[in-house]
Order: C-alpha cells, then structure tokens, then sequence
C-alpha cells in the first residue's frame, strides 16, 4: 500500500509541476464541450430557396413568402437563370417549381402540385427539407383555404423528456462521456508509454514493486483527474446550459467509476503494444475514433451490419454514453442501470484479464 | 549560401524516411488506420434508420386499429411490439427498450367511420438525438399511408388539394455511403497529417537532436520541407486508399475531375501538415503536443467541418470557428467531385480558403521557429 501511493504521489506531482500540460488537461474538455455542445445542431437553418414562378401567381407567392417568413430558410441569389439550375449551380440548396400555367391556375381546374427540387449531397439537410417544406405549404394553403393532403389520423405527439428538441440536451450527456472516455485513454497509455521511451520504466522494474503496484500507481491518479473532468463538464452542462439533472447523483458517480474498470483497461492493454508516444497516439486515435463512431452518441446504432452491432454491444463507450444519457435526462431505470454496470464490468474484466497477461515485467 | 538547397533538404527527407520505415508500427498504422476506418464506418453510417422498436397498445381492436399497426409494421422504418398496458409506454422508453410508443384508444375505428380524425398518441424518446428527427419525418408518410389503408382507397388527389413532389438531386436514393465516405477521406487525412507531424518534430525537440539539425548547414525552411514532405507522402497514400475503397467497395459515383480532386486534396494536406508543425513548434513536448493534436486534430475535424452536421446549421461564431480549420472546405470540395463534378472555377472560393490557411499557418511555423533558436 505505502509502495503504492509513492506511485500515486508521483504521478500527481508529474502532473501538476507541469502547468502547460495541466492545463491542457483540466481545461480543454470543457472548452471542447462548449463549443461542440453549440456547434451540433440539426435543427435547420440558412436553407437557400430559390423559387420558379410566374408572375401574379398568388397561391405561389404565398407559399414562398411562408417559407421566408418561418426562418429556416433564406432567399437564394436570383443569379442563375432558373430554379433547376439554381441547385444544380450551388447557389440554393432547395428550389420550389410551380406547375405549368401556374400554381393558381392549377388548383382552380383541379389539383395544383409543387414540384420539390432538392440538393440531396447533404443527405441530413436533404432529409429534413422537405419536412420543413410541407410543413410550410400545408400552413398557407390552410390559410387560403386550399384542400390539405389528406392525413385525417392525428397524432397527438408527446416528445419525452426533451419536449423541445433542445439540441444541447441531447449532446452535453454524449459529451460527458466521451470527454471522459478520452482523457482516461490518452492519459493512462501516455504516461505508460512515456515511461517506456524516456527508458524510466527500467527504473520502476527494477524496483521491488510488483507490476500491480506499478498499473495500480499508473491509473488511479488519472482516473481522480478524470473524475474532476467529468464533474467540471457537467457542471457546466447544469450551469451553464440548464439542462435539467433529474437521475441519481449517487448513480452518476458510481457509474463513472464502474466506466473507469474496461476504460483503463484498454488504455493498459493499448499501452503494452506501444513503445513511443507517436505510436501510443496513433493507438489511441484509433480506438477513441472507432469507439466514438460506434458508440450510438452520434449515429444510431440500429442499422448497422450484424457484425458492427456485435461490437457496438461489448464497447463500453456505448453502455456509458447510454447510460448517463439516462441518468441526467431519464431519472435512472434502475435495472437499465444495474445491466449496464454488469456489461461494463464484464467486458472490463475480461480486457484487464488480458491486459495483466501480457504486461511485461522483464525487459 | 542558396536560400533553399534541394539537396540539404532531400538529405534531411532521407532520414526521415528511414526512421519510419524502421518503425513499423507506425508505417503500418499510417496505411491500417484509413482503410481500416473507411472499411468500418463506410458501412456502419446510415442515416436512413429501419426496425425503430416501438411499442404498442391497441385499445380499439378493430380492424382499423390492426391496419394502423401493419402500416407502422409494412414501412421498415417500425418494429411494433405489443404492450399489455398502456401505462407501461414510459417505462419501455425511460428502461431503452423502446424510442417510441403507440397507444390508439378504444374509440378509433367510430371515429375514423364517422369521418372524424382518430387520435392516437404517439410518444417519442426526446432523449436520443440520433433517430428522433428520422422518426417524426416517417409518421407524416405513415399517416397518409395509414388513411388509404383503413378507408381502402387508391392514392389520388382530391379536387382542390395542393401536393408535391420531391426530387433529390446528386444522391437521388439518399444513400448515406455516398454522403460519408466522401467526407470521411477528409476526417481520415486530417488525422493521418496533424498525428504523424506533430509528434515526429516534438520528439526531434524532446530528445535534443533537433538542435543538431539546426547546427547544420541546413536552413529551417529545408529542415521543415524535409521533414514534413514524407509525411505527405504518406497522408497522400492514405487518401488514394480510400478513393479505391469508396468507388471499389462501396460503389460511390465519381463525376468529377481527378486534377481537381487531387489539387484540393495536396492543399488540404499541406493546411494540416501545417497545422501540425505549429503545435510541434510551439509546444516542443510530445504529452502536451497529443492534448492539443486530439483538440485540433480529431474533433474539429468530426464535428466543426459539417462531415456529419452541417455547418450552415451552427450559430455565426461557430462558423467562423470551422473557417479556420481546412476540414470544412476539403469536405464541401471532397463531396463536390465525387457527386456533382463543378468546374474549378465554380469552387475557387474553396481553394483560396484552402491555399490561405495552409500560408498563414506555415508563415507562423517559420517566425515561430526562428524564434525559438534566438
């Protein structure tokens, strides 16, 4: 125990004689939060539309002006010569074409139909764009007294614990749990690793510590700074953004905590390929890129092929992503909670497994 | 003594070719890393999202109600399961068994018959922001569907009735590989370059013999060239990999021009060898280089560069924010070549940006560095 803390003290003194680096490592999540809690947003806006009307085309008009008027979209440039040729150039991202003779015409004859013309690159912008699209010509043409598309089943439509769409409320909890995932990656395998080329892991073998003092030594400091990340983050999720707490704190950190066994686990596992710190980085680059992308933070998870789905089950960002996820906006299904921690520790346990197997205590 | 000496710097290139081909691990992740990712999220991103689990309550028992549920069923988009009580519906979505729940009340079918609006409450996960705009796009069509199924009518417009018609252009099936992977390529050079750079210079400056490169003939400006020119090469390499992967593999059509594609591909390159140099030069320790290579690196290029959210959706200082970075204008340039094939002239505002980048950063590495030996 004594051999240990002098590891732990160690560490922490690595760490906080060095201010750059303390920095860099206390400050930045939540700088990152901040910008990437604002920066991720699906709502729409800035649409470009152009228009291809003739003039005196009442019913036309009105549509388009709706469209402007609700704020997702603006005017496109009216350089190009057509609608069509509006998309095709990039100058607008969405075109509305009347029918022939007008839309006007067309309804008092019979039916009038508008022509969508969509800049489909984006499929996300393109997705949601004829969405906003009905939605606006379904409210002018309710206001001028024109026919809707039938759609005589109402949905009362309750949206759960985020009736707003709050685009914040979705990311800060992802963003806890990836910011944390990420500080215990890159700090456990860089300090090992840094051990390794500057030649003082010889030092520490030599010494008459076992190699579970050493791990031990290696990864607890770094999970009491990554604690103190995640705490700093989410208050600033609370604080700053609002968003509304109303899980368990007590599950919150017991979660951390159960996320910190198959976390350093592979930060441990990773570290005992790795021989320089470049390699260490590519290591982790790769592990946190994959992990983040199948984790179900940022793409759903569900249509993935069978073999992804397999991974995205055993990846423990993906259970803790959930998982607080849950707890700040959900209030905590407890037996959601206790399947996840068993999955974690699980999974971690069986990467520790490893890990230990093959860390070296010879040279 | 010339300014630039393409043999001192070819000398200093030599070398470092060498320390990576010496170093296999890193040579093999700097070619394993791209394919490897491409290969991985090229088939995993799909935005178009099938079997959402929803459950069910149906109260009515009719044969309405048992259409409305097929329909959800028949669309792909739902997979209903059946709910015993209707109260349960929170529970499925707060224990994430469930992103939405149906409950038609006992009175449907009366009132679709009687030629009122049957309601029927739908609730949605508001929690996961992943499915939940897909979802509230599917039950407008679901809606309409569901109508024409109950009453048994064929789908026409009524007299009087305003329709539309959409037409998607460049990606007409929406196909989500044709929208990721050609953003991926970006994602995956940003950081092949800004990795291998910044710790390969910090290493030199850590270990001391950076100071000996300097104590020879050789000027800074060859020292950078011939360091960070194999660098290139291989994020270079990286790139060509995953062009084969995104038309061989996954198919995705390429229209525009190869030289067009490849010049905006050297300068978004050359920004994030760039950008790496700085950190390397400004820092000069590995452990603090990786925190800042992670920050500038990895994220921006994920989340600021409109590979997956569009950057015209972010408020104004998030725009400005993602001009600095090269990320965003490669992707609209990436994006713009494999699907659509503008002219370079209509792209050019991309290439400036690009090009200005790249010099300002490099222009700083320079000042920078002379800096550091006085």
């Amino acid at each position: 125990m004594k051999k240990f803390w002098g590891f732990f003290k160690k560490e922490i003194i690595g760490l906080v004689r060095d201010p750059v680096l303390l920095v860099a490592v206390m400050v930045m999540p939540a700088v990152q939060l901040v910008i990437y809690s604002g920066a991720i947003t699906l709502e729409a806006k800035n649409l470009r539309l152009a228009v291809d009307m003739a003039p005196g085309d009442v019913v036309m008009e009105k549509v388009y002006n709706h469209a402007i008027g609700s704020g997702w979209f603006v005017r496109a440039d009216d350089t190009a010569r057509d609608a069509v040729s509006a998309v095709q150039g990039g100058v607008a991202d969405v075109a509305i074409i009347a029918p022939t003779g007008g839309l006007t015409r067309n309804l008092m004859r019979g039916t009038g139909e508008i022509q969508i013309l969509i800049d489909s690159m984006n499929i996300l912008k393109a997705q949601s764009i004829e969405g906003y699209l009905q939605g606006v010509v379904l409210s002018a043409a309710n206001e001028m007294g024109y026919a809707l598309p039938a759609s005589p089943i109402r949905f009362d439509l309750r949206i759960l614990f985020n009736p707003e769409l709050n685009t914040k409320w979705f990311m800060v909890p992802s963003l806890i749990a990836v910011l944390v995932f990420l500080s215990l990656l890159i700090l456990i395998t860089i300090s090992m690793t840094k051990e390794k080329e500057t030649g003082t892991i010889e030092t520490l073998m030599s010494a008459p510590v076992s190699k579970y003092d050493i791990i031990l030594g290696k990864v607890l400091p770094y999970i009491v700074v990554s604690f103190l990340i995640m705490l700093s983050i989410l208050i600033i999720g609370l604080v700053v953004y609002k968003i509304p707490f109303v899980g368990s704190a007590i599950m919150m950190v017991v979660g951390f905590f159960v996320f910190c066994v198959p976390a350093s686990g592979i930060a441990i596992l990773l570290s005992n390929y790795t021989k320089t710190q470049q390699q260490a980085l590519l290591g982790v680059v790769i592990v946190a890129f994959l992990s983040l992308m199948l984790s179900g933070a940022i793409i759903p998870t569900e249509n993935m092929p069978q073999l992804l789905q397999y991974i995205s089950y055993i990846n423990p960002l993906s259970h803790y992503a959930y998982m607080v996820r849950n707890i700040i906006l959900k209030g905590s299904d407890i037996a959601y909670f206790a399947q996840q921690c068993v999955v974690m520790l699980v999974v971690g346990g069986l990467i520790w497994f490893i890990a230990i197997k093959k860390f070296k205590t010879t040279l | 003594m010339t300014i630039f000496s393409y043999r001192r710097a070819s000398a200093i290139f030599s070398k470092e070719f060498k320390h990576i081909l010496r170093d296999p691990f890193t040579l093999v992740m700097a070619l394993l890393l791209p394919l490897l990712i491409v290969l991985i999220l090229g088939n995993s991103i799909e935005f178009n999202i099938r079997s959402i689990n929803m459950a069910y309550h149906d109260a009515d028992m009719t044969q309405s109600s048992r259409k409305l549920v097929e329909t959800f069923d028949s669309s792909n988009y739902f997979q209903p399961y059946l709910l015993d009580r209707p109260d349960d519906g929170f529970d499925e979505i707060l224990a994430e068994r469930a992103r939405a729940v149906l409950i038609v009340p006992p009175n449907f079918e009366r009132e679709m018959m009687a030629g009122r609006p049957g309601a029927v409450q739908v609730l949605l996960d508001g929690a996961d922001n992943s499915s939940i705009i897909a979802i509230t796009n599917y039950l407008r069509t679901i809606n309409t569907n569901a109508y024409f199924k109950i009453n048994d009518i064929p789908r026409a417009a009524a007299p009087g009735e305003l329709t539309f018609k959409s037409r998607y252009m460049f990606n007409p099936e929406l196909n989500s590989r044709w929208f990721s992977v050609p953003g991926l390529s970006a994602v995956i050079i940003a950081l092949v370059a800004i990795m291998l750079t910044t710790l390969t210079i910090c290493r030199e400056w850590e270990r001391g013999s950076m100071e000996m490169l300097l104590a020879t003939p050789a000027t800074t400006l060859e020292i950078i060239a011939g360091k960070v020119l194999p660098y290139a090469i291989l994020s270079f390499i990286g790139f060509i990999l995953v062009f084969i992967v995104a038309r061989a593999v996954f198919g995705v059509p390429f229209v525009g021009s190869y030289s067009v594609l490849i010049l905006g591909t050297l300068l978004f390159i050359l920004g994030y060898l760039a950008i790496g140099l700085y950190i390397s030069v400004s820092t000069h320790k590995q452990d603090v280089a990786i925190q800042f290579a992670m920050i500038v690196g990895l994220l921006p290029a994920v989340v600021l560069s409109g590979f997956i959210f569009p950057v015209e959706y972010m408020g104004r200082a998030y725009q400005i924010v993602s001009d600095i970075f090269p990320a965003r204008f490669y992707i609209d340039i990436s994006r713009d070549q494999f699907l659509k094939g503008s002219s370079i002239v209509d792209l050019w505002g991309k290439f400036v940006a690009l090009g200005v980048i790249a010099a300002v950063v490099l222009t700083a590495c320079l000042t920078r560095f002379k800096r550091t030996l006085e």
